[in-house]
């Protein structure tokens, strides 16, 4: 009777089941597609599989390569483009730089560049002394452990050691800086820049070309004292303290003499008196 | 088998025909699937269009054998997540009129009670149990169909039918 019953029931409920439906209405499933057709065509094409496996299989090394390439690239500029030129002889050597521009560079003088960066950036740092024949273009800038001198088309001069810097402007218009102190240079004028002194020292002379000969050749023609000095100072390897006005010129030929020759000469051009100590050599009015 | 059997590859993806045919094929299904779950018409259609945008999101990770159990699982996984799921008094508004009962007033009368009746016990049917015993009963599918597209097993789905059953007989025995 159970079983019966169980039929009964189950036969019931089944008749009026198959009478029913879920309420949705007869053009549900049609509205329903154009929905989603409309949402996935709106939606940006998904990548294949086969792109998404080889992007994953791609992505860590390609990342790191990027990395390893913008990371290593300006090393390598800095380090591939580097040019160094450096006058080991006992002779003036003229050499042309990258643009038409040209340095004429005295004895023991060096100076680099970065050939590859030159044409965004004529910078170059020098040690020594250097006569420039800047071609008109980008700013041409010459870095010494003393001052910046920053050109854009001239002929100038420049006199670097760790002590001290001299800038001689030949033609055109020359950019001195140190620190906060700049200096523009008209023809005919040069300023002297002085480890641990902010200042810029002028000094006027009408020399024309690099003022500085070679060390065995100390030949000078209209140099400023100062500076004739300093190519003592270098040769000698000595301290000499100069208090005489920069102005002073100095044409002769200090070739072959000694260091005391060599002052005792200068002294007697320009009136001048020396006093030697144990550190320095004074050099005064 | 469904639509894209064993004999297809694994690894072509999804078409955007073969996704109309998915659709056509599943989407009724899918949308009841829901509705026997939370009685809520409108959320049940929201969701399977839902689980249909994110099966062709995601077409290119789909094995094409699976469609029907990934459809199902995540049109119930995204139910899941719009925390919606209250127990609702189903209404199946579209009540079918079998003309062979057209001609006794009373016993449609006596009919339309039985159905108040067998919709207020099938809110009382447990979530599984009710949805399994629906898709049998409205959507026509068989035990195996109920357990490729649910993912779960023959012996499951006899149990929970079984419970189904065993609440609507104990609600509705003693009105027939």
């Amino acid at each position: 009777m159970k079983a019966s019953g169980q039929d009964e029931f189950e036969k019931k409920m089944n008749a009026r089941m198959k009478l029913w439906r879920p309420p949705f209405a007869e053009d549900a499933e049609e509205r329903a597609k154009r929905a989603v057709l409309s949402r996935i065509n709106h939606r940006p094409e998904s990548p294949s599989a086969e792109v998404i496996r080889l992007r994953r299989r791609l992505s860590t090394p390609l990342a790191a390569a990027i990395l390893l390439f913008l990371t290593g690239l300006p090393f390598f500029v800095w380090f591939a483009g580097q040019e160094r030129i450096e006058n080991a002889s006992e002779t003036v050597l003229s050499r042309s730089l990258p643009g038409g521009s040209a340095v004429t560079m005295a004895p023991g003088a060096n100076l680099s560049f970065n050939a590859w960066l030159w044409p965004v950036s004529r910078q170059l740092r020098l040690s020594g002394e250097a006569f420039f024949e800047v071609m008109p273009g980008r700013p041409f800038k010459v870095v010494t452990d003393g001052a910046e001198v920053a050109v854009k088309g001239t002929s100038f001069s420049v006199w670097a050691a760790p002590s001290r810097t001299f800038v001689h402007c030949l033609s055109g218009k020359v950019e001195v800086r140190r620190g906060n102190t700049s200096a523009a240079l008209m023809p005919g004028t040069a300023v002297r820049a002085d480890a641990g002194v902010a200042a810029l020292f002028a000094v006027e002379f009408a020399h024309k070309g690099p003022f500085l000969p070679a060390p065995s050749d100390l030949n000078f023609d209209e140099v400023p004292l100062c500076v004739v000095v300093s190519v003592l100072e270098q040769v000698f390897d000595t301290h000499i303290v100069s208090e005489v006005a920069p102005e002073l010129l100095y044409s002769g030929d200090l070739t072959g003499k000694s260091r005391d020759e060599c002052l005792d000469i200068l002294a007697r051009t320009f009136s001048l008196s020396l006093r030697f100590s144990d550190e320095s050599i004074i050099l005064m009015p | 088998m469904g639509l894209f059997g064993k004999s297809e590859s694994k690894k072509e993806v999804l078409s955007h025909r073969e996704f109309e045919q998915v659709f056509d094929a599943y989407y009724t299904y899918v949308r009841n699937y829901i509705y026997y779950k939370c009685g809520n018409a409108e959320l049940s259609e929201d969701i399977a269009q839902d689980a249909f945008v994110k099966l062709w999101e995601h077409r290119n990770k789909i094995d094409k054998t699976s469609l029907k159990s990934y459809l199902y699982t995540i049109a119930g996984n995204l139910l899941i997540n719009k925390k919606k799921r209250e127990l609702l008094k189903f209404k199946f508004l579209n009540l079918q009129t079998d003309r062979s009962e057209q001609k006794n007033p009373e016993y449609l009368m006596e009919m339309r009670e039985f159905d108040q009746k067998l919709q207020d016990a099938l809110a009382k049917i447990p979530e599984g149990a009710r949805e399994v015993f629906l898709m049998n009963r409205i959507d026509d599918l068989k035990y195996r169909e109920i357990s490729e597209r649910l993912g779960i097993g023959m012996k499951a789905v006899e149990k929970r039918m079984s419970r189904a059953l065993a609440v609507l007989r104990d609600e509705l025995d003693k009105n027939l």
